[in-house]
């Protein structure tokens, strides 16, 4: 019996039939199609993971960058002055308060407390707001948030003349006081 | 210069990736040319693509095989291609008949005839064979010379009897 080997050749020695003409035609025609599709030839070979790990790490280091840059943009914004909306409520057209404010300093018997915006359904326990009277003293007459012992004409405190005045006896248009008039009269006796 | 290596392959391994196929098919010629298509349009070219056709070709000839068996029974794919030899007609070897050699390969285990083909056609190492056939380098070893000792066995009887 011969070793192996040499039965192993033996066996080579048999050539298997060749692949078909058409089958080779078959596969040269794919690859022809394949190339056409593919310009380069080769097909790009996959990323490794360090590619992948270094095309993570840029994308995050440009992420802080422009987090960083637009900080200043994102922030929160600065606390108003003011209360905010919720609580002070809605701003209300000057000409719907009943009573507007006036420029001038009133007298301190023409401060009042007026409910704010009462038409509007948003009364509040406690929430008053003082007004100043002295440009529309006839919406202050009239306005049903006064209290009625409060309500008519205001004092005019700024009359120039003294309130107990007579007309003058010799007929002129100057105005005297009472006590001027006595003493006239005595001067005269 | 995928061109050229899947040429090369071509020349080098189409017969005896044809002689691989025809353990499970009577159209190996389709199998094999299937299995070199998969590799020109494989997205990732594999580490070893020889191997990796020899482990195409077997799935593509065993898909044949099933077609064909749904077809026709046995014998009619007998009549209908009686000249399906396994091996060429330039007879090479003059101590064994190609016919015989293809009858005692026939009676081989599949497994182990896949074995026989491509390594001693294929001239796939032990290493290759394992993967292909999903067993240790260690267990393709035995298989082999266990197979080769069946062959060994059944070209002699043959030969006594035709003495």
């Amino acid at each position: 019996m011969p070793p192996i080997n040499e039965f192993e050749n033996d066996l080579k020695r048999s050539t298997p039939r060749p692949l078909s003409d058409d089958a080779r035609a078959a596969v040269e025609a794919r690859l022809l199609d394949a190339e056409s599709a593919r310009p380069r030839g080769e097909p790009r070979a996959a990323p490794s993971h360090a590619a992948l790990i270094g095309i993570w790490a840029s994308g995050f280091a440009i992420g802080a960058a422009a987090m960083l840059i637009l900080a200043p943009w994102l922030g929160s914004p600065p606390e108003p002055s003011t209360p905010s909306a919720p609580i002070a409520g809605p701003r209300v057209p000057e000409r719907d308060f009943p009573i507007a404010a006036a420029t001038e300093e009133p007298p301190s018997d023409r401060l009042i407390a007026v409910p704010v915006a009462r038409e509007f359904g948003r009364r509040h326990a406690g929430d008053r707001e003082v007004l100043t009277v002295g440009r529309y003293p006839s919406v202050l007459r009239n306005h049903r948030s006064i209290p009625p012992g409060r309500r008519g004409p205001p004092a005019d405190h700024n009359e120039a003349a003294p309130r107990n005045t007579v007309p003058s006896p010799s007929g002129s248009a100057e105005q005297m006081t009472r006590r001027e008039l006595m003493d006239e009269l005595l001067d005269e006796a | 210069m995928r061109r050229q290596q899947i040429h090369d392959l071509l020349e080098s391994e189409g017969a005896a990736l044809r002689l691989f196929a025809t353990q499970w098919c009577h159209w190996p010629d389709d199998a094999v040319q299937e299995a070199f298509i998969d590799l020109v349009d494989v997205p990732v070219w594999p580490d070893n693509p020889r191997a990796w056709l020899y482990a195409a070709t077997r799935n593509k000839a065993k898909n044949l095989g099933r077609a064909e068996r749904r077809r026709a029974t046995r014998q009619q794919r007998v009549a209908e291609h009686a000249q399906d030899a396994w091996f060429s007609d330039s007879h090479r070897s003059p101590v064994i008949d190609q016919r015989e050699l293809q009858t005692a390969l026939e009676q081989l285990d599949p497994d182990e005839r896949q074995i026989v083909v491509a390594r001693v056609w294929g001239e796939m190492k032990l290493e290759e064979l394992a993967d292909l056939v999903s067993c240790s380098t260690s267990a393709v070893h035995r298989r082999y010379h266990a197979a080769i000792a069946k062959l060994r066995r059944q070209l002699e009887v043959e030969n006594a009897t035709d003495q």
